[in-house]
């Protein structure tokens, strides 16, 4: 079955590559600016992480202050600890754990390279 | 409901709410008692006056809460009558006095049930970390207890937690394991309004959004030069403002060699920015949705914690409450003391 909210998101990551100045994105400006649930574009930010589009790491943000603790490549180990900031004890779960996506060069390398070839195209 | 009081709710009635009860009854707390215990105390001849009844009901399991809901789904196994045969067993203190079972808890657990209309409320208690209880010279750690409320709806299938954070999560998993709930998830509390905290505001009666905290969806990073081309396009739009010389502005404009490809000004704006709160003044008559920064900001932020408020009117009088949306948390604070009444307004506007 064809997967409109998949070529959505694609061709706004295309959009997002070009952008030399973008360092990462929360996935809710996928769902904020294409209007998706947040769940859809989960799934499909999932399918390009898988395709090394892009790689995911995590932000560790206190609660509710939303200070970014750490930002680390794997969480799992963080889970149901207490981690130390700025004198107050904040206990882990995954509500203090925010999926930030990064565009792999390669592909910003390809983006960039298909768009020059296009606009050089008579 | 009056199965669950102890003398601990009582400390959820605010100073009015005791002003107001000592009023109706026309008692006279003696001096240097404790109103809140004086109160507790003289809750059966209370109890007989129908308005002092109606705060002492409404008020002394709600007060200022965080809230999150979840749903359950039946299936073949898990069914509403072994629902209901566990929620009202004797195992699970249904309909006894919860002041009859002080010194009987050691652990984590359903405390006693009461049910109303087709709604059972269950009082749990948790261990909550330790506390230190000092003297001058030395100190020793006792058990922190805490008491949470929760109700469950077996016809409408949901589950209420009045609780936040752990607290909330560990009630969880008592009524789960107790009453051997099935398909337990949360509820979304923005599901019915497209996860926009503004069309839930706009549901709710005179509801007036004054702040939130939020964090932007990207992390942009800008380079100095990209800093100065920023300042001298923002003075070219001003002095467009205050000369309304376009011709200037464009001349301007053209003049700073600065690629904006692929950026917005919004982009610029929020570059670097880890999280941001906005408050709009007090006096302000429109709300922070009709304010220009928050329209331009609104796509590209996620607003996490957001305070609304709303009316509730009770016999002809209008009180103003104020609750805390937590998008991360998934959860309602009612940031004011509110009653029965405002919290069941809320649950209709969320599950």
């Amino acid at each position: 079955m064809f997967n409109q909210n998949g070529e959505i998101i694609r061709e706004y990551i295309k959009k997002l590559a070009l952008n030399k100045r973008l360092a990462f994105f929360y996935v809710t400006d996928i769902s904020n600016n294409l209007l998706i649930p947040i769940d859809k574009c989960f799934e499909e930010l999932n399918k390009l992480v898988s395709e090394e589009i892009l790689y995911v790491k995590y932000e560790i943000r206190t609660l509710p202050g939303l200070d970014v603790i750490e930002i680390v490549d794997n969480y799992e180990n963080l889970l149901d600890t207490t981690i130390m900031f700025e004198d107050t004890e904040y206990n882990i779960s995954y509500d203090n754990i925010f999926p930030i996506y990064y565009i792999s060069d390669e592909y910003k390398r390809f983006v960039a390279d298909t768009k020059n070839k296009f606009a050089l195209s008579p | 409901m009056d199965n669950l009081y102890t003398q601990l709710d009582f400390t959820r009635l605010t100073n009015d709410d005791i002003e107001k009860l000592i009023g109706i009854a026309g008692l006279e707390v003696p001096d240097g008692a404790d109103k809140h215990d004086y109160i507790y105390k003289n809750r059966d001849s209370l109890g007989k006056i129908e308005s002092a009844n109606n705060i002492i009901n409404q008020k002394v399991l709600a007060g200022s809460c965080a809230i999150k809901w979840y749903s359950f789904e039946y299936d073949n196994e898990f069914t509403m009558d072994k629902l209901i045969e566990c929620l009202e067993s004797e195992n699970n203190n249904y309909n006894v006095r919860a002041v009859d079972l002080v010194g009987t808890i050691m652990d984590d657990g359903i405390v006693c049930i009461s049910k109303d209309d087709n709604i059972y409320t269950i009082k749990l208690i948790i261990k909550d970390g330790m506390r230190r209880v000092a003297d001058a010279i030395t100190y020793r750690t006792e058990q922190n207890w805490s008491t949470v409320i929760a109700k469950i709806d077996v016809y409408n299938k949901w589950i209420e937690i009045r609780a936040s954070g752990n607290l909330n999560k560990t009630a969880k998993r008592i009524l789960v394991n107790s009453l051997k709930i099935k398909n337990v998830n949360e509820i979304e509390i923005l599901h019915k309004y497209d996860h926009d905290v503004s069309k839930f505001k706009d549901s709710l009666n005179n509801g007036f959004y004054t702040r939130y905290r939020a964090m932007p969806t990207k992390n942009i990073v800008l380079t100095e030069d990209d800093g100065i081309a920023l300042s001298k396009i923002i003075d070219a739009i001003d002095a467009y403002f205050i000369d309304k010389d376009s011709k200037m502005l464009l001349e301007k404009l053209d003049a700073i060699d600065y690629d904006m490809s692929e950026i917005s000004l919004i982009d610029i704006f929020l570059a670097g920015i880890e999280k941001m709160s906005m408050k709009i003044r007090s006096d302000s008559t429109e709300d922070i949705t009709k304010q220009g920064l928050y329209s331009v900001l609104k796509k590209d932020i996620t607003e996490d914690t957001s305070y609304i408020k709303f009316d509730t009117d009770h016999n002809g009088v209008k009180y103003t409450n104020t609750i805390q949306v937590g998008r991360t948390t998934n959860s309602i604070t009612f940031r004011t003391s509110v009653t029965e009444k405002e919290i069941e307004y809320i649950r209709e506007k969320v599950i």
